[in-house]
């Protein structure tokens, strides 16, 4: 439920800087580890039969994903990036009240973003390549489920259901070129993720539909390798 | 160059392996996790002698010693599939200044009897009387009470009850009582000492048998079973219902039992039926695969047609009854009555001489007294000797004055219920004095250091 999508729009916007400005080939892929780091807040859950204090909430857990994406470099300084990856999960955990039953939720998220990125000059005699880049994030929410645990949490089982999120996104970060064509590239980027979850539960009596807002607020880490040509 | 390439290939190499791991969920909440564990009120001395005076119970509870705290717990168990599943109980804890009251406590683990309330909560004691009379018999005499509501009632969040699933059962009571165990250790002055003495009475007579010999199969390294009294429980399951769906009699409660153990069965083995008309007659499908336990009035649901309409809950078959002429020739081969063999509690045998007795009423018309004196023929086959209290027979009871207290109080408030005493047979009339001769047995295992 979350960020994922920041993530890959870092890596990508990593590898956007891995190519050297001064040898300014126009095209490179990159392809990398991602983590992202979710710093969700969300309000309590609304809906159901009330939940004693301090109510029930949910907290995002971290993914981590395979990134790759692809940048193309039109000016020397400039350059346009996308960036995807393999749909990372991340698990929700139970906060307030339903703490205690841990995990009670999965999501993935497909998260295509695009940047437009500035080169910064050369440092320590081209070793040293930082970037900055801003752009739109989308991220769509898919294969959410509620675990055991959640389905005990919500009182049976539970589907999840998460609105798609339209965010702005930056990132900053640097190549370090290895040779004419190769470079590692390191960033770190950070979107503005929000979604509405709605979870439905089939109880013996009915169903109850409990809702949240939730904030991802997603700090991505990438670490690639980028090919240019 | 080439180490440069290298340094690329294994910061990849790293990142990718990083971003690999970790897919899995993590593993649901241990058995017995606390979700909530509340001090839900208080009970005094006065209050407790007050209404057992009132009852007219108090000669058999006694006079009460202890004030008591009600404590409600919700924790985590496993259902019949053995996923995650809360469930709630009520604790109920001496306190006082009496020595009876006072350090650590022995622990009673209470199954209660079939209920069709789904709100069903031990620690309401000042609204369910069987909550009420064990915090007089037991909590205010020194006892921690631990009283399980079940999976399936209250706020559990299982959808249906596992209605005598043995097995089920005995999980979601141990889980209760470490549960307990656990929040008296925490928040408690007084903690539970490690005597533990299991009872329920009906169908927690059969959950009491049911935890009793699972605790001694499979948690005897946690648990010490100190003395044991099931009573008036369905511990022959197969041979009632062998009776019931044959030649009869057909036990007074019988169309609510067997909607209880057609939900129960099917949703934890799946082989009761195919289509819900199989087993039950048409005005009657529309009940739905689980009807109990609920909220609604039972005469509510006879207004619906979702009932017979017959305050016996007797009608079983033919004109008006219950279950189709199908469900019932079918029945000596099928998956209902192989289920009722599985969960029928004879064959094992409990480990500790002198701390188990059973105990119930000749003329009990819903839970038939053969269920007590088989089990004690079982155990007795293996030469485990054990007493099965019939409340109508002088001879089977404990010897002196106790044992004629408890028979005469017996037979005289049979002679008050007059023309009722049927109706309250089995519900009202036993379980006091059934009760009573088991804490009586409590007391002389704790008294002998067995």
């Amino acid at each position: 439920m979350r960020n994922y999508t920041i993530v890959f729009a870092t890596a990508l916007a990593a590898f956007s800087g891995a190519v050297s400005a001064q040898e300014q080939p126009k095209h490179t892929f990159y392809f990398g580890g991602v983590y992202a780091q979710v710093n969700s807040k969300a309000g309590e859950l609304v809906g159901g039969p009330p939940v004693p204090p301090p109510g029930a909430q949910i907290d995002v857990g971290d993914g981590q994903t395979i990134g790759f994406g692809y940048v193309y470099r039109f000016q020397p300084q400039w350059s346009f990036e996308a960036a995807l990856g393999i749909p990372p999960k991340h698990k929700g955990y139970g906060e307030g009240f339903i703490a205690p039953f841990g995990q009670i939720s999965a999501v993935k998220q497909v998260a295509p973003t695009v940047f437009f990125n500035y080169h910064f000059g050369d440092l320590a005699n081209g070793r040293v390549q930082p970037f900055v880049g801003v752009g739109l994030n989308y991220t769509r929410f898919i294969d959410g489920y509620s675990t055991p645990s959640g389905n005990a949490a919500s009182g049976g089982p539970t589907t999840i259901k998460l609105t798609d999120s339209w965010g702005l996104a930056a990132h900053v970060g640097a190549t370090f070129p290895i040779d004419k064509q190769w470079s590692i590239v390191g960033a770190i980027a950070y979107a503005d993720v929000q979604s509405d979850l709605t979870a439905t539960t089939t109880t013996w009596s009915g169903e109850i539909v409990r809702t949240t807002h939730i904030e991802f607020r997603p700090v991505v880490y990438t670490l690639a390798v980028g090919y240019s040509f | 160059m080439k180490n440069i390439r290298l340094l690329v290939v294994s910061a990849l190499g790293a990142a990718v392996l990083a971003a690999c791991g970790g897919s899995g969920d993590d593993a649901p909440p241990a058995r017995a996790t606390i979700i909530t564990g509340v001090l839900a009120g208080q009970a005094t001395i006065a209050q407790i002698d007050g209404s057992t005076a009132a009852s007219g119970a108090q000669a058999l509870t006694g006079k009460a010693k202890c004030d008591v705290d009600i404590r409600y717990i919700v924790y985590m168990t496993r259902d019949p599939a053995g996923q995650p599943a809360t469930a709630t109980e009520g604790v109920l804890v001496p306190s006082g200044s009496d020595p009876a009251c006072t350090g650590d406590r022995p622990v009673v683990l209470y199954a209660h009897g079939t209920t069709m309330t789904h709100s069903k909560n031990m620690a309401d004691v000042l609204h369910d009387g069987e909550a009420g009379g064990l915090m007089a018999f037991y909590a205010a005499q020194g006892f921690i009470v631990v009283a399980p509501n079940f999976l399936g009632y209250d706020a559990s969040s299982m959808n249906y009850h596992p209605y005598l699933n043995a097995e089920a059962s005995a999980v979601d009571m141990i889980d209760g009582l470490r549960a307990a165990k656990a929040h008296l250790a925490a928040a408690s002055t007084i903690k539970a000492s490690d005597k533990l003495l299991i009872t329920g009475y009906s169908q927690g007579g059969h959950v009491a048998a049911a935890t009793h010999k699972v605790i001694e199969r499979d948690y005897s390294g946690e648990f010490t079973v100190t003395a044991s009294g099931p009573m008036s429980g369905p511990h022959n399951l197969v041979k009632t219902f062998d009776v019931v769906m044959g030649p009869g009699p057909i036990a007074g409660g019988a169309v609510l039992f067997t909607s209880l153990l057609v939900t129960s069965y099917q949703g934890a083995y799946g082989n009761v039926y195919t289509n819900l008309a199989e087993v039950y007659q048409s005005p009657y499908v529309s009940q739905g695969p689980r009807l109990f336990p609920t909220d609604t009035p039972i005469p509510d649901l006879m207004a619906q047609g979702k009932l017979p309409a017959d305050p016996t809950f007797t009608a079983m078959f033919g004109p008006g009854g219950l279950v189709t002429d199908s469900f019932r020739a079918a029945y000596p081969t099928s998956g209902f009555r192989q289920n009722a063999v599985l969960n029928t509690l004879l064959g094992w045998t409990p480990k500790r001489a002198n701390t188990v007795a059973l105990c119930g009423g000749a003329q009990d018309p819903t839970v038939f007294f053969f269920n007590s004196t088989d089990l004690q023929a079982d155990w007795a086959s293996r030469g485990f000797l054990a007493p099965a209290w019939d409340l109508e027979s002088r001879a089977s009871l404990p010897a002196g004055a106790a044992g004629d207290l408890i028979y005469g109080g017996f037979q005289q408030a049979k002679a008050a219920a007059g023309a009722n005493a049927q109706a309250q047979y089995h519900g009202t009339l036993v379980p006091p004095f059934c009760i009573a001769l088991v804490r009586g047995l409590y007391q002389q295992v704790l008294a002998a250091g067995l």
